[in-house]
């Protein structure tokens, strides 16, 4: 038994030999990655009180949520409990009506979208939003706008530093494209390719902006089973590999109970339940919810 | 599903990986064609040098209007003005502050640039129909006061410009020379376009363009970068007015009518939206359309009558119709898409896909 557990080790170190690499010297260049077993595990994401309405209908009810450094923390509930409105609210895009978002202590409430992915909140969406025309690379190069050095007249005139960055860049594409095993599409539109390459190449450009934190929006929605597998796989590696704490919206409770290290559980705006999988098992709030019990 | 690229390459590197031509043969072709447009004032007569000028002073403006929405997806349908603020700046500047045309130039591009961002403001919160109407305003402000103030402009009656003088011992006020001019300038705008489409600007226009929620969302500055885009595809605009007017030493605001900017779109569809080659291919489909109905006026003469000189403008305005009538029905992605077909089947050749 043990021997076999120290084979599967090694040939995930093996793997992570050729992909991500690139990625993670980027990352640590500008912070220490922090390992998610120290004691101190520090909030890194924090949502205070959100309430957000809709005319009458109350979106968000007074909802707090936490992210700590290097988890995995699911966000699970019915059809229409807020979630992706809680996303919304986080990443900027929808301004919620009371309630604060801080992001390493550091109040984002009022920033604007583009300004909140640059301090490395990143997030991927429900219903994928990519850049249709451009190539599966290019996708993921255009992730990594904040990161590109040059202004725009050096690149225009195309000076030898932006070409060397230029390449450097794409280095780092090809690097994720490794990864996530996009290779044989690398160059395809992305408008033509199938749902799960699709929701992968999201997944990829989310990663090339080096988040902090990352959001996922139900990523294994519409997906059979081997592409969840898959997926599953891709979120742990970077979990464990970047260290980058994710938030994960997801319908299917056998990925979340498996990856999950902590889950929240909301139902019509309301925060209704969080703990480790066990518990939210057990919970009786979370099951009548599910059952649609009064 | 992936063949965009020629047989037989491989990338050993990342800087190969970019490349924009891969094969030798391509390079060969590409050096062969700018020199052949170099040599080719040599073999035709002064018709079509003219032609020739027009054409690159054109493809100028449409490679401006091909960022704006080709690639950055903001109709823009005050193109000509801009053109023509491009113009009037070089005139005015050699009119009353006596500068020489290469000091003129670079402001022949700024001032439009700096105006054309002014009027992209509002792309900040309008889209498609709406934003179209409010470039229209563009149009309507900038001839109004050009054609109004008078004092600087000469108002209606246009004013003259000079070609630039002697340099490096060339002398442009022969035709020849000057189409060389225009041919350098426009292939360096060229190449600089290139460039824009494959950097990081370049990259975020386009992102603006498919999604610009996700675009916000991965780190874009979407204010910046529709203000930007109006910016640079105007300075391309200015540029290309003024290298036109200097060529007819001459300006009026007759010439940048509401129907000029329509046109350009149109040829932008018949060229195709969303690359380089697309707009070189409509700016050079409009204008040798324009001269096929000047040749045809004797022609309506015959048939018309009298007036031969309205038959021409007439003509002139079926055939631009029809071509792009037949684009819209049959290539709504343009000569560029179907250039890129072809070369894909010489790729493929023994097998059909
Ligand atoms: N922009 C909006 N305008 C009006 N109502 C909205 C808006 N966005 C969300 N809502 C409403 O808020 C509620 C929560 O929506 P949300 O999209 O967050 O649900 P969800 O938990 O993500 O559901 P699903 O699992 O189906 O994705 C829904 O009732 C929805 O109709
Ligand atoms: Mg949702």
């Amino acid at each position: 038994m043990a021997e076999f557990i120290r084979d599967i080790t090694k040939k995930r170190e093996q793997r992570y030999s050729y992909g991500l690499m690139l990625l993670r010297e980027c990352i640590e260049k500008k912070r220490p990655l922090i390992n998610p077993n120290s004691k101190e595990r520090k909030a890194l994401l924090r949502a205070e009180n959100i309430s957000i309405a809709f005319g009458k209908l109350q979106a968000l009810n007074n909802v707090m949520v936490e992210v700590k450094e290097g988890e995995i923390l699911a966000i699970i509930g019915p059809n229409g409990a807020g979630k992706t409105c809680l996303l919304n609210v986080i990443s900027g895009f929808y301004r919620a009506q009371q309630g604060d978002v801080y992001l390493e202590e550091k109040r984002i409430t009022h920033f604007s979208s583009h300004k909140i992915a640059e301090l490395g909140l990143c997030r991927t969406f429900q219903n994928i939003a990519l850049y249709t025309g451009l190539s599966v690379t290019d996708n993921i190069i255009a992730g990594r706008h904040p990161h590109i050095g040059y202004n725009f007249v050096t690149g225009m005139i195309y000076f030898p530093w932006a070409n060397k960055e230029e390449a450097y860049q794409r280095a780092i594409a090809e690097d994720i494209i490794d990864f996530l095993e996009l290779e044989h599409v690398r160059g395809a539109v992305v408008g033509m390719l199938a749902y799960g390459l699709r929701k992968r190449v999201e997944l990829g450009r989310a990663l090339a902006l080096e988040p902090r934190i990352l959001l996922l929006d139900e990523p294994m929605a519409g997906m059979n089973l081997d592409e969840k597998e898959d997926m599953a796989r891709f979120i742990i590696d970077i979990n464990e590999f970047l260290k980058i704490p994710i938030v994960l919206i997801e319908h299917d409770m056998g990925v979340v109970m498996d990856i999950a290290d902590r889950i929240v559980v909301l139902d019509f705006g309301n925060k209704i339940a969080e703990g480790v999988p066990e518990e939210i098992k057990q919970n009786q709030k979370v099951i009548a919810a599910y059952l649609g019990a009064g | 599903m992936n063949i965009n690229r020629p047989c037989g390459t491989f990338d050993r590197n990342y800087f190969q990986a970019k490349e924009l031509y891969r094969t030798r043969l391509r390079k060969v072709l590409l050096a062969l064609l700018i020199l052949g447009m170099y040599v080719l004032p040599l073999l035709i007569g002064d018709y079509g040098i003219s032609i020739l000028t027009v054409i690159c002073a054109f493809i100028i403006g449409m490679l401006g209007l091909q960022i704006i929405t080709g690639y950055c997806g903001q109709i823009s349908i005050g193109h000509a003005a801009f053109m023509g603020v491009g113009m009037y700046t070089v005139a005015i500047l050699q009119r009353h502050f006596g500068f020489s045309f290469w000091l003129a130039l670079p402001f022949a591009g700024l001032v439009p640039m700096f105006i054309g961002m002014m009027f992209g403001v509002p792309a900040l919160r309008m889209k498609g129909l709406y934003l179209a109407f409010a470039t229209l305003a563009a149009h309507f402000v900038i001839v109004y006061v050009i054609s109004n103030w008078r004092s600087v402009t000469n108002g209606t009656d246009g004013m003259w410009m000079k070609r630039p003088g002697e340099l490096f011992g060339i002398d442009f006020m022969k035709d020849r020379n000057y189409y060389l001019l225009v041919l350098t300038v426009t292939i360096f705008m060229t190449y600089v376009a290139t460039n824009l489409s494959r950097t990081k600007l370049g990259r975020s226009f386009v992102a603006v363009r498919d999604n610009d929620i996700a675009a916000e969302v991965m780190g874009i500055n979407i204010a910046y970068t529709k203000i930007m885009a109006f910016g640079v595809g105007c300075f391309f605009a200015g540029i290309s007015g003024a290298m036109g007017g200097a060529y007819y030493e001459y300006v009026n605001i007759e010439w940048f009518g509401l129907d000029d900017s329509i046109w350009y779109l149109g040829f932008l569809v018949v060229g195709g939206f969303g690359s380089i080659f697309g707009a070189i291919a409509g700016a050079t489909v409009w204008k040798i359309m324009d001269e096929l109905s000047t040749l045809v006026t004797p022609l309506a003469e015959t048939f018309l009558g009298g007036a031969a000189f309205y038959a021409s403008a007439a003509f002139s305005l079926v055939f631009y119709s029809l071509i792009i009538i037949v684009f819209l029905v049959f290539e709504p992605r343009g000569i560029a898409h179907r250039w890129e077909i072809i070369k894909r089947s010489y790729r493929l050749h023994p097998f059909p896909y």
